[in-house]
């Protein structure tokens, strides 16, 4: 049977479609360890995927707050390291915020600084409470090498705070405005030795297409 | 003339083109230690704007760093300020104002950070993140940065377009 020039036009390109598709597929492929849509990206970069607190927002609060804690008349009026302890962060806005991440991530930079020192807060002391039963009462340690029980230093000072937000929408615009504010309290006197706020506004619109 | 002197002048000649691209190609020479230019690093074209102060200082010992920036409408204007740029010295608290050339595009927005050196000029802690500064048109704006470390003592200032 005689083949038809068109048909045998068609068989031809679809052909060369065929094998021109796998070989894309071969040269395209990666390697055993990636599937190709994953990269890692930049944490320091500016983040603007959303208007919503994200990563670069807790940075530039950390910062803030850290610097400002940092040139306090506290600091510099010290004769030794102020102690400090981390109380809570209070979430007052519309969204979930992990306000704890934002507060270890100020005690992260101010614990760098070796001018100012942490004691466990609520959540550290229920580790230590534990590992101090585990080495007391479980008979497996020696006396005069475990930890005791009453050594422990209070803090003077507590760190706590609030973020709080307004929303403002208008039309295809939407403001939201995030307030921090921390404050360090001396616990002996309830003196308010240091106080600082940072504002962030993000402000998003929304795509026409 | 020689055959060999005709080809070898033909030679020299035809390099030239080469030899003079490869001139002008040339990378300018590095900032004078401690000037203001050799704390100042462009990554990429960022908007018309003088910084004409640039003073460090320590508070607490911490460095502390304030720019002082002004977003230049006449571009002609900023660019001829540009050959001081490179010999001033960093400004200690205290002392004078003075101009400062930075680059061209004009944008409402630049993102800086500072880098932190100690005194082998090694980065101090982690890397700062990005921060974007909005101005307006012929607008003054104040930057500053502080070190976490007391190990630094000398600093960069990081500066791009916010795209």
């Amino acid at each position: 049977m005689k083949t038809h020039p068109i048909n045998f036009l068609n068989q031809a390109i679809t052909l060369i479609t065929l094998l021109s598709l796998s070989s894309c597929a071969s040269t395209s492929r990666q390697s055993a360890f990636s599937a190709g849509n994953v990269a890692y990206g930049d944490t320091k970069a500016v983040e603007t995927l959303t208007n919503e607190m994200g990563l670069t927002d807790f940075q530039i609060l950390a910062e803030a707050m850290t610097t400002s804690l940092l040139t306090s008349p506290l600091i510099a009026m010290s004769k030794q390291k102020p102690t400090i302890t981390l109380s809570d962060i209070k979430n007052k806005t519309s969204e979930h915020i992990d306000t704890r991440a934002i507060a270890l991530k100020i005690r992260a930079q101010l614990a760098k600084s070796q001018v100012v020192r942490f004691m466990s807060d609520k959540a550290d002391e229920a580790h230590a409470l534990t590992e101090l039963q585990r080495q007391g009462q479980s008979g497996r340690y020696k006396a005069s090498k475990s930890v005791k029980m009453g050594n422990a230093e209070g803090a003077k000072y507590s760190l706590y705070g609030e973020i709080t937000s307004i929303v403002k929408r208008a039309d295809d615009i939407k403001n939201v405005d995030y307030i921090l504010n921390l404050t360090l309290e001396d616990l002996d006197s309830s003196e308010i030795v240091w106080t600082e706020e940072k504002e962030i506004r993000k402000t998003s619109e929304r795509s026409m297409f | 003339m020689n055959k060999n002197v005709l080809f070898r002048v033909s030679r020299i000649l035809g390099l030239m083109p080469v030899l003079l691209a490869s001139c002008a190609s040339q990378p300018l020479p590095p900032p004078a230690p401690n000037s203001m230019a050799s704390k100042l690093s462009f990554l990429n074209d960022i908007p018309t704007i003088n910084i004409y102060d640039l003073r460090m200082i320590s508070v607490n010992d911490f460095l502390v760093v304030q720019a002082q920036l002004f977003h230049h409408d006449d571009e002609e204007a900023m660019l001829k300020s540009a050959p001081w740029f490179a010999t001033l010295p960093v400004l200690i608290i205290g002392t004078a104002v003075q101009p400062l050339f930075s680059s061209s595009v004009s944008r409402n927005a630049i993102q800086y950070r500072f880098q932190w050196l100690d005194k082998n000029g090694m980065p101090v802690g982690n890397e700062e993140n990005w921060k974007v500064l909005n101005f307006m048109p012929s607008q003054a704006q104040t930057i500053k940065g502080m070190a976490t470390s007391k190990y630094a003592v000398d600093f960069k200032l990081e500066m791009k377009s916010n795209n």
